[in-house]
């Protein structure tokens, strides 16, 4: 089972290895693996996402970071805002403080990762625990379409932003999930009534943009 | 068919909880781009049977029980190829290795007497089997899809696969639940692989005698008569997962 640390760039500075080893993974997914993107000198992936704005949730086993997720508010420049925007085609690119782009997400490839009680599981049901402590109403984005089925399977509410395109041997499709109480005690029973610790270092920092109290 | 047509689809979709309703949709709104039939499916891989992964079944009833109970899904060419890839295909762009035996040209010989002569396939991850798919059938001879089309098929596909997989979860929690013990799972796993309670046996280091006892102890538990029964059983509730 994960450990999953909330990292902000409020707390960064207590994660430094870690987070060096989440972009050497990254790294190793998106570049080697996938060649989503060319590779960079020193081995580690990052993009120009990877600003102060972006929350991670770095999925921890036995002291590795065996898993990753990247959110974004979609008020702030984000994948499909800057890349995608085309696949929106329902109502447009969605821009709320309430909806988080979710991104970069591998696995680490060994056997017992895997299963519909493994490592991805394990993630997806920290990064909705995190998004309905955030009160957030919806996470998501660029996803390939042949990975939707696996979302449903927890449970989950899809919010289609457009229609499904082919970019080479992929297929993307824009998707948001909604955000509930009920969606995550649904991946919750999925993963048989034992589900990741989500753990929170340092100085707190909302998702949300404070509201300021008017005296 | 307008992208307005599809998402009023999957809103629909997202209503309804009988998958029998959202397979009647999903027939319907094909029906436009010219299909007449669909199935919903985890790929059976090595010996698996196809039925207790069949998740929603619009193939004519006849055609279906000839290509499940001759077995045509080992050698028919669409089904072998879905289980390889991720990537959408029409029937005809299987590629000529899994496609152009004489085992597949029967399969495809059969279908066409049952007036099915083409189609178009949107295959899928799944946390339950090894891959699943959606494969659409038309009685026209050829499949023809504008980039358009294809990507309302696929759009179609993937959301009603992920509702079906919802409602499915939904009805299990609300169901007093069964769970089997690890050798139960196994052997239950082995038996869908197609073997033997000998085999097993042999596979898991336990003797015959005790595989059967694992195999009848399945049964009792979904209350079934056969193990193809407790196998068709624990899929459907999702136990059967690697």
């Amino acid at each position: 089972m994960i450990t999953a640390h909330v990292v902000t760039s409020e707390n960064l500075h207590l994660y430094q290895s870690e987070f060096d080893e989440f972009l050497r993974r990254r790294h190793e997914a998106f570049v080697v693996r996938k060649r989503w993107r060319p590779p960079s000198d020193d081995g580690r992936e990052r993009d120009e996402f990877d600003t102060d704005k972006a929350t991670y949730i770095l999925g921890l086993e036995d002291g590795q970071v065996v898993t990753s997720a990247r959110l974004i508010p979609t008020t702030e420049p984000h994948l499909v805002s800057e890349v995608f925007p085309q696949l929106c085609e329902r109502n447009g690119v969605p821009r709320h403080p309430d909806w988080a782009e979710w991104t970069r997400t591998f696995v680490v490839q060994k056997e017992r990762h895997l299963g519909l009680k493994g490592t991805f599981t394990q993630l997806c049901a920290a990064v909705m625990q995190y998004a309905v402590e955030e009160g957030l109403s919806a996470v998501g984005g660029v996803q390939e379409a042949y990975a939707m089925p696996r979302l449903g399977r927890f449970g989950w509410k899809l919010l289609p932003q457009g229609l499904a395109r082919g970019f080479g041997d992929e297929t993307y499709i824009v998707t948001y999930i909604e955000v509930s109480e009920a969606a995550l005690a649904s991946i919750r029973t999925v993963l048989g009534g034992e589900w990741p610790a989500l753990v929170r270092r340092g100085r707190p920092q909302s998702f949300l943009p404070e509201r300021r109290v008017v005296s | 068919m307008h992208a307005d047509d599809v998402f009023d689809f999957i809103e629909r979709c997202q209503q309804r909880t009988a998958p029998k309703a959202i397979l009647g949709d999903l027939l319907d709104t094909s029906a436009r781009l010219g299909f007449d039939h669909l199935l919903f499916s985890g790929v059976p891989v090595g010996q698996q049977d196809l039925a207790p992964l069949v998740e929603l079944n619009g193939w004519p009833v006849d055609w279906f029980e000839r290509y499940s109970s001759q077995a045509y899904f080992r050698v028919d060419g669409v089904c072998l190829h879905a289980a390889r890839t991720l990537r959408p295909f029409a029937w005809d762009e299987v590629p000529g290795d899994v496609g152009d035996t004489p085992a597949s040209r029967k399969v495809s010989g059969d279908a066409a007497d049952h007036r099915i002569r083409s189609g178009f396939v949107v295959p899928m991850l799944s946390l339950d089997h090894w891959q699943s798919a959606v494969s659409f059938a038309s009685s026209s001879r050829r499949t023809e899809l504008s980039p358009t089309e294809r990507a309302q098929l696929i759009t179609m596909a993937t959301f009603t696969g992920a509702h079906v997989q919802a409602i499915a979860l939904e009805t299990l929690v609300s169901e007093s639940p069964v769970t089997l013990t690890e050798r139960e799972r196994e052997v239950l796993l082995w038996y869908h692989a197609g073997k033997s309670a000998w085999e097993i046996g042999e596979i898991l280091r336990i003797s015959e005698r005790t595989a059967n006892k694992h195999l009848t102890a399945a049964r009792q538990k979904f209350k079934v008569a056969t193990t193809r029964q407790a196998v068709a059983e624990a899929a459907r509730r999702r136990l059967l997962h690697f």
